[in-house]
Formats: C-alpha cells, sequence, structure tokens
C-alpha cells in the first residue's frame, strides 16, 4: 500500500469516526438549523389527538439533525376536514410541516370522491409512522337482556339502540356495519355529539350501544371495562386485537363474499389510526429523515416509560405500512365504493 | 507515516468532539405548554398566532405556546373559561369583553394589547386557573415570561411580519373599563 491511500484510508476514517462519535446525521444535516417543526392537528386540544402528539414531538426533536424545536398547531372544523385541505393545500412542503390527521381521512375521501369539500388526496401524503391503531369496539351496555349477538338476532328490531353523533361520523358507520354484517336489526340514533355525551345517553337509558376505539374505552373507562358494565361483542379492524383474541371482527361476521369485501374496505381505516404524515411534495430525503426519527423513537425508553404514564397504548407502524394501507383504501374499486355507499345509506 | 498528518487528524477529531459538547442540547424536560386561541385559519390573527408559536419555541424559556384557530374572540372568551378542555390565553376585542358574562370575566385576567386589526384593538386575556399537572408558580412564571416574549425585538420582528399591525403596548385602562381584572405579570 503506498502513502497516498495509506492517507485516503486515514481520512475516511477520521471522518467516519467523527461523523459516529459527534452524532452528525448524514442526511438533510443543516436544513433543521434555525427552523420549528409545526405538527397540525385537525382537532381541538386535550384530547388523543393532542396527547399522542404532544408526546411525540417531546422525544422525536432529538432524532432529527439539529434538534428543532417542535410546535403543535390545532386547526379543527368539519371533522378534520378542514385541516386536512390546510395541510394539502397551504402547509409548507420543505419538511418542517406534519399532521396528525384523523384515521378516516383516507376512507372518507374515497367514499366521497367527486363531492366538493375534499381538497386532499390522502394517498400522496407522505406517511412517517403509526403509533397505535385505532380498531372500533362495539361495546354493548349491561342494560341490554344479553350481550350475545346470536340471543340478540332473534330480538325484536330496536332493541340493541345506537347513539352516534351523524350520518358521516365513524360511530354511524360502525353501527350500519356491524347491523350489516351480524344481521342485527339496529336502532342508530344520531346527534349525541362527542363519547362523553354518548356515554350519558347509555347511562340514561336512551341507547344501549356505543361503537368506539378501543384505546380510547380502556384509557378513558378502563373501569366499566373491568365492571363489565360495557362488553365488546364485536371489531372494527383488519384483524382480531391482542387485548381481545376472543371478540371476532366485522369480516369475520360477514356471511358473503361481497359483504366481506365491504367489510374489509370499511376496517381499512382502523389501521391507519394515529399516524403522521408530511405534505405531498416534501424532500424524498426529508421524509426518509423524518421516517428515522420516527422509528427510533418508538424504541426509545423515555418515549415509552412516558407513554405508559400517560396511559397511551401503543402498536408502532413503520410509514411504509401506512402507505400501504392508505393506498389500498384510495385504490378501492368504484363497484365496492357504490356498494358500500348504499349499505351505508349514503345518495 | 507523515507524523504532522497524523496529528492534524486528531487535532481536527478533538475540535469536532469539543465543539458537540458545548452545543446546547434540547433537554427532555418538561415544558409548560399554553394554547393561544387566535381566530380563523385564513385570517391574520391565526397567522401571528404561528409566528408567536414559533417564537416561543425558538426564544421561550420553559414553555412553549401552540397555536389554536378558533372562531374568534367570543369563541376565546369561552375557551378560556371553559372547566375542560380550557385554552390558556386568548385573543379578544373589547367589545367581545363587554358582551361576556359575569362569571365568564371572573375566570380570566387582562395581560396586554397585541396591536390593531381592522381599526380594532386585539387584546390578549389568560385564564386564571393553571392547567393539569401544572404548578400554580409555573404556571405564574410561565405567564410573565410570555409577555416578556412578546415585548422582545426578536419575536417583534416575527409577527409583525405576519400581521402588520401588532405593537405590543400595556391596556389596563381598557381591561379596567370592561371589569377585567389585571393579571399579576400584564403589562402596565
Amino acid at each position: 500500500m503506498n502513502l497516498n491511500s495509506f492517507k485516503a484510508i486515514l481520512i475516511a476514517i477520521s471522518v467516519m469516526g467523527c461523523i459516529t462519535v459527534s452524532g452528525i446525521h448524514p442526511v438533510s444535516a443543516g436544513f433543521y438549523q434555525n427552523k420549528v417543526i409545526t405538527i397540525i392537528i385537525p382537532f381541538g386540544p386535550g384530547g388523543g389527538y393532542h396527547l399522542y402528539s404532544s408526546k411525540l414531538a417531546k422525544h422525536i426533536k432529538q432524532y432529527i439533525p439539529d434538534n428543532p424545536p417542535i410546535v403543535l398547531q390545532f386547526m379543527p372544523g368539519a371533522g378534520g376536514l378542514k385541516g386536512a385541505n390546510y395541510f394539502n393545500s397551504v402547509a409548507p412542503k420543505g419538511g418542517t410541516h406534519i399532521a396528525l390527521l384523523s384515521q378516516t381521512a383516507a376512507l372518507f375521501q374515497r367514499l366521497n370522491s367527486g363531492k366538493k369539500g375534499y381538497r386532499y388526496d390522502a394517498s400522496k401524503f407522505n406517511y412517517i409512522g403509526r403509533l397505535v391503531s385505532m380498531d372500533a369496539a362495539h361495546m354493548f351496555f349491561k342494560s341490554l337482556p344479553s350481550r350475545d349477538l346470536g340471543v340478540l338476532k332473534g330480538k325484536k328490531a330496536g332493541t340493541v339502540i345506537a347513539c352516534t353523533a351523524g350520518k358521516a361520523a365513524q360511530g354511524y358507520i360502525n353501527a350500519k356495519a356491524l347491523s350489516v354484517a351480524s344481521g342485527l336489526k339496529l336502532k342508530i340514533l344520531t346527534g349525541y355529539q362527542g363519547s362523553r355525551r354518548q356515554n350519558l345517553a347509555m347511562q340514561q337509558g336512551e341507547c344501549n350501544y356505543q361503537p368506539g376505539a378501543w384505546n380510547s374505552w380502556k384509557a378513558r373507562l378502563g373501569d366499566w371495562i373491568e365492571k363489565k358494565w360495557v362488553v365488546p361483542v364485536a371489531l372494527t379492524a383488519p384483524t382480531r386485537h391482542p387485548d381481545l383474541p376472543n371478540v371476532p371482527t366485522i369480516v369475520e361476521l360477514a356471511k358473503t363474499p361481497e359483504l366481506k369485501r365491504i367489510m374489509s374496505f370499511i376496517a381499512g381505516y382502523a389501521a391507519v389510526g394515529r399516524a403522521f404524515s408530511t405534505p405531498p411534495g416534501t424532500p424524498k430525503d426529508r421524509v426518509k429523515t423524518l421516517r428515522i426519527a420516527f422509528n427510533k423513537t418508538v424504541k426509545d425508553k423515555a418515549f415509552l416509560a412516558e407513554a405508559k404514564r400517560h396511559n397511551m397504548l401503543l402498536g408502532p407502524e413503520t410509514g411504509d405500512y401506512v402507505q400501504k394501507v392508505v393506498e389500498n383504501i384510495i385504490g378501492a374499486p368504484d363497484d365496492l365504493v357504490q356498494a358500500t355507499r348504499k349499505m351505508l345509506g349514503y345518495k | 507515516m507523515d507524523q504532522k498528518f497524523v496529528k492534524k487528524s486528531l487535532i481536527f477529531c478533538a475540535v469536532l468532539l469539543i465543539s458537540f459538547a458545548a452545543h446546547p442540547q434540547n433537554s427532555l424536560a418538561g415544558d409548560v405548554e399554553l394554547v393561544i386561541g387566535t381566530g380563523n385559519i385564513k385570517g391574520n390573527l391565526f397567522a401571528a398566532g404561528n409566528a408567536i408559536s414559533i417564537a416561543s419555541a425558538l426564544n421561550g424559556k420553559g414553555f412553549k405556546i401552540y397555536n389554536y384557530g378558533t372562531k374568534g374572540g367570543k369563541d376565546n372568551i369561552k375557551r378560556v373559561t371553559k372547566k375542560k378542555k380550557s385554552i390558556n390565553l386568548g385573543m379578544v376585542t373589547s367589545n367581545d369583553l363587554s358582551k361576556a358574562k359575569a362569571k365568564q370575566i371572573k375566570k380570566l385576567r387582562g395581560l396586554m394589547s397585541l396591536g390593531t386589526l381592522k381599526g380594532k384593538q386585539i387584546l390578549l386575556i389568560v385564564r386564571n386557573k393553571a392547567p393539569k399537572k401544572v404548578g400554580k408558580d409555573a404556571y405564574q412564571s410561565a405567564i410573565s415570561s410570555v409577555v416578556k416574549l412578546l415585548n422582545s425585538s426578536n419575536a417583534q420582528k416575527r409577527i409583525k411580519s405576519a400581521w402588520a399591525g401588532y405593537a405590543p403596548k400595556a391596556a389596563s385602562d381598557i381591561f379596567k373599563n370592561v371589569g377585567v381584572k389585571l393579571h399579576t405579570s400584564a403589562m402596565q
């Protein structure tokens, strides 16, 4: 080996060593210097979206080059639609803006394609990762004569009453899906805004069934579950939940292949869950940097400890996984979308 | 072997290590999170709220301000005085305050005037009660730091670029006229 090649090797080793020791990130180094990352939340403060974003913001910055500070921005309106439209069209695309959009953004976009108001394409967002899936549990209240779907099917129509926010809400879609998949003759009441209002309605005897995210049930009303005031009878999810191995999914409950297709399409939104994304057109290297940072954060001991302290359930998945789930929802064939709309009673 | 070269490489590594050690790392200690209710997401006040939020992230110590697009002054008063899921700071006009209920007025305090928009003076109000899991002293100190930040030249420059009418000043007379008590850290 001559002296020049030995020098070249020594330079390479020095540079690599210095990079490793000093923690300089090779991707996009310098871009986040003196910049602030904004996480857009299409809902108000104080809920699950705030909690998950705030904790991720606190821990992810150490894995992003230059450790940029992160702030949250709340943009509620139209069930998350306002925030999603803003994120798609107005938010800067350089890699300084991230959003935690509604898990139903893709499903609602596909169900309402061609309709006014949806100015985004969920499949064009760059997903950086998911913290937890949002499988919906169909919870039956203690006031029902039975919590067995087989027994309830034999009872007269209207024995099981669901309270939901409105026809375009997740609760309504879930209740309708359970009714069609299981053959249960449900009565669905609308106009109950928010889960607190719906819980109160159950206690007051106005209804006896409420579909909602399993994670949220566990975090908010774990005592109701322990006392068996509410029992999950089915799940809106592509697969069974590890917490509930004996509870079937609506896909399993569906009898015909056509119905199974519809239920799988609806259940897709649960797999999107609490997913973070960047707007369309974000440079690929910055998306990569954020994905790496996200994947490191979900393994970070301090983050995991804090999540436990705040009763945050986690079921992380990579950005690639979420991207595929969303692309499947958006790429659903027209006949499937029409059949789903018909089932939901949409015009 | 070129001894000078090895020496230079080692010095280079040492300088890098020292500069890394001297670089301030963002601590994981929790900042007090404050939410400011501004206005419609297409309006000037929302843009100003973003600038305030960014200024708090870059120059604030021990606190962070998050921007919340609301329906305006009336909505901000409602949210600042709400029992659950409340916000901490709100942009309002004196007209909004004069229409507020006595019960609501009791729960808020006046901080300062932020500037003018369409001929109306925009005031900053603050929730009296500290958020959950935040000590009373920590909350008071965070609010005091917010007032200092909003008066700092760095923040003023940033906020003015989003809202030309930004001109922070005391508004004790306006608050007194509408029956709003001043916060202990209010601009006098």
